[in-house]
């Protein structure tokens, strides 16, 4: 049931709009270039949605706010809306995306010191808040979609942040490309709902669907759903349109933890969950092997690289593959929970890797690394915190959160992609591992960086210590079911008891999944067995960041990252390139060719019609003027301008009107 | 001798006779004015006659009107002249000719 929307909740997104427009137009000439400014709006905007999710917590089950407001209406009174719906899913990632937000906003404030484009870099993170709040709290495909994109150029301008390096640019291009590939495919989604259900509003599509506006035409649905999910795969760099992610590491690390790990690659799941019960059998199977495939190729290829960002990037990849198994398997309760646990930890791990950077002076390869662990302690236990996290040892967030998308994969027969969940665990706390000793432990390997590095100050280790400490399953016991399993619309739902099945009703008891032995071995031991592996390999201290782990074609193929770039390369942009010769080609000669040709009939006509014009046109009017000064000069000859001339003429006429009166008449 | 019609006519006849005369011959604005005064005054001298024989009073009036138009006709005139002599130095209207055609 929808209750009236809370005053103070616009002004979650208002107010960082007005940060960031005061950051546009004021920035250089402010105290610090205007980051308080950008930092304070996020602040407030963080209070403002934590009350708003305490808020939330007191409505009755199944209760929601909503509200929306009439946007434009077209010609045949087709009306648009904006509007803000406020469920368990939008109130937590409200409040990820403030928490996250308001953290790296902190934590760059010292990352981006002395940056030329300092009040510029702050001006893009400050719009990337606002555009994902509107993402986050829409209740309509349109303005979802108005969000999407902004998030997907703000993404642009902080991948290519320092586009002096045309390496970055490339990046920065790549990455919106790429995304656009996807955002193809959810823009046909969204045209076949609104074509068939009349409506962009979520809610009512939901009705819609409910009410038969599919009706025998379920591949249609299946397509739109598949749509939908394909804006998913590009955002979230799901495979096979992953490629993007680790090359938008270009960014400033700030960008890569807030963008690239925590919120924005995470609109895609958020998406997923949101538009679940559109989701047919058929397209959830699609979604969970997309989901499972992206989760293995991350994991495998995150195993041999050697670049501390390009590690996390693909261990992002991976992870957001569980998400996407997490919906295609039918628990996108269990989706979100992993997105929120995962928000914080990986954006824990990415501040960690800049600290890291930021104390190497921009070095990232772990060739450079080692050692670090007595120079940096902060910035090492909340790394090795978060990545205890991430590898899913029992007690932490990420343990439950993974279990939760795992089990349901058993529960739901996914038997395969069960096992590969299991496998992607394992090499997830096997890489972790790898980085944190490469990175922390063992002996420097370049001393001369190593001498110079130092802790980061303290405006750069509190935001690690806030976000490791969000890491232990205390701080989300019984947060994913009550949070998650209320959707709004949910009365709407077309399959009501396929989804209710899937999002748990609040105050009903959880669909009782029985925990098999196997299952709970696997779950307690897979991480431990990783993180033993990996230790037990590196402590001989033999093997070092170019090390084989992997068995020889998996190597290869890690190595190369499943040719992936070079398929694209070869394949698309080649087939591309080739097109665009052909293209100019025929441009060239069959469309300039006829250009010419009417270029060359036009000069001869109007050479024609201006010969005709200055003989025949201008003659008659010539001849007019010459006739009427002939005249002139003719007439002109009597005006003497003597007076006795004219009065001669007078009486001469005269006398002659007199003669004829006189004598003729 | 009886005067008559005839006599005031052939009078105002000559008087019209002698102002075109002057008109047309004269280079000199002035004679060109007088003749045109003498030409007024002719039809005065035939309007007088009429009334003279024609019992009526008409006329009488309409040759004061002359009179007083002739005066008014002399005065912008003669204003004309002053200015033409200012300008050229002499008042020969062969001369100020700059209006022909």
């Amino acid at each position: 049931m929808a209750e009236t929307l809370p005053s103070y909740v616009p002004w979650i997104l208002f107010l960082p709009a007005i940060g960031a427009v005061v950051q546009q137009l004021l920035g250089p000439r402010l105290p610090r270039k205007g980051d308080l400014v950008v930092v304070g709006t996020m602040a407030a905007s963080l209070v403002l949605s934590v009350v708003t999710m305490l808020a939330w917590a007191k409505l009755p089950a199944g209760h929601y706010f909503a509200a929306s407001w009439k946007w434009f209406e077209l010609a045949g009174g087709v009306t648009f809306e904006m509007g803000m719906v406020v469920d368990g899913l939008t109130s937590a990632l409200l409040c990820v995306v403030t928490i996250v937000a308001t953290l790296v906003f902190l934590y760059s404030t010292a990352y981006m010191k002395g940056d030329p484009r300092y009040h510029r870099f702050f001006f893009w993170l400050s719009f990337f808040g606002v555009s994902m709040l509107i993402l986050t709290l829409a209740d309509n495909l349109l303005m979802l979609f108005i969000g999407w994109e902004l998030v997907g150029l703000c993404s642009y301008k902080l991948i290519g942040f320092w586009s002096e390096d045309l390496a970055n640019a490339e990046a920065a291009k790549k990455a919106f490309i790429t995304t656009r590939v996807g955002d193809v495919g959810m823009l046909i989604g969204i045209m076949i709902l609104y074509t068939q259900c009349g409506t962009l509003h979520i809610g009512e599509i939901f009705a819609a669907v409910k009410g038969g506006a599919f009706g025998g035409q379920e591949g249609l649905l299946t397509l739109a759903g598949v749509g939908l999910f394909f804006g998913a795969v590009g955002k979230s760099a799901q495979f096979p349109l992953h490629v993007w992610l680790p090359d938008a590491m270009a960014g400033p690390t700030p960008v890569s933890a807030l963008i690239h790990a925590a919120t924005m690659v995470a609109a895609g799941v958020y998406l997923s969950a949101r538009m679940f019960p559109l989701f047919t059998p058929d397209a959830l199977g699609f979604i969970a092997w997309t989901g499972g495939i992206t989760a293995f190729i991350g994991a495998i290829i995150a195993v041999s690289q050697t670049d501390i960002k390009k590690v996390l990037a693909y261990s992002t990849i991976s992870q957001l593959g569980y998400m996407i198994l997490g919906v295609g398997v039918g628990a996108p309760w269990a989706a979100m929970f992993h997105l929120c646990t995962h928000a914080m930890f990986k954006a824990c791990l990415f501040l960690g890797s800049g600290s890291v950077i930021h104390a190497m002076h921009h070095a990232q390869d772990l060739k450079d690394m080692g050692g670090l662990r007595a120079k940096m302690p902060v910035t090492f236990w909340t790394f090795v915190i978060s990545t205890l996290a991430l590898a899913g040892i029992p007690l932490t967030s990420g343990f439950m959160s993974k279990d939760a998308i795992l089990l349901q994969a058993l529960h739901e027969h996914r038997y395969v992609l069960f096992v590969l969940g299991f496998g992607v665990a394992f090499l997830t706390a096997f890489y972790m591992t790898r980085l944190v000793w490469l990175c922390f432990m063992g002996k420097p390997k370049n001393e001369e960086k190593f001498s110079h590095a130092h802790e980061s100050p303290l405006v750069m280790i509190a935001p690690l210590v806030i976000l490791a400490a969000f890491t232990p399953w205390v701080f989300w016991g019984g947060f994913a079911e009550d949070f998650f399993g209320t959707p709004a619309y949910y009365e709407s739902h077309p399959d009501f008891e396929h989804v209710q099945e899937a999002y748990i009703a609040p105050g009903a008891e959880a669909p009782h999944h029985e925990h098999p032995w196997y299952f709970q071995l696997l779950a307690y031991t897979t991480g431990g067995l990783g993180l033993a592996l990996g230790i037990g390999i590196f402590l001989s201290g033999r093997r070092d960041e170019k090390s084989r782990l992997l068995p020889a074609p998996l190597h290869d193929l890690s190595v190369h990252k499943f040719h992936m770039d070079e398929m694209y390369l070869d394949g698309i942009v080649a087939a591309g390139n080739a097109l665009s010769e052909q293209s100019h080609w025929i441009d060239a000669n069959v469309v300039d060719g006829a250009v010419n040709v009417s270029g060359a009939v036009s000069l001869f006509v109007g050479d024609a019609s201006g010969d005709a014009d200055q003989v025949i046109v201008d003659g008659a009017v010539n001849l007019t003027a010459d006739v009427a000064e002939g005249a002139g000069a003719m007439v002109a000859t009597a005006q003497t301008g003597r007076i006795r001339n004219y009065i001669t003429a007078a009486l001469g006429l005269t006398a002659v009107v007199v003669v004829i009166l006189v004598f003729v008449l | 001798m009886n005067v008559g019609l005839y006599h005031y006519l052939l009078l105002g006849a000559i008087l019209f006779a002698t102002g075109v005369a002057a008109v047309v011959t004269r280079r000199n604005a002035i004679g060109v004015l007088i003749g045109v005064e003498l030409i007024l005054n002719a039809a005065n001298v035939n309007l007088v006659g009429f009334s003279r024989f024609s019992g009526g009073l008409d006329a009488q009036v309409f040759a004061l009107f002359v009179i007083v138009l002739a005066a008014a006709e002399a005065a912008v005139a003669l204003a004309i002249i002053l200015q033409l002599f200012d300008k050229r130095t002499d008042v020969d209207v062969d001369r100020a000719s700059s209006l022909r055609g």
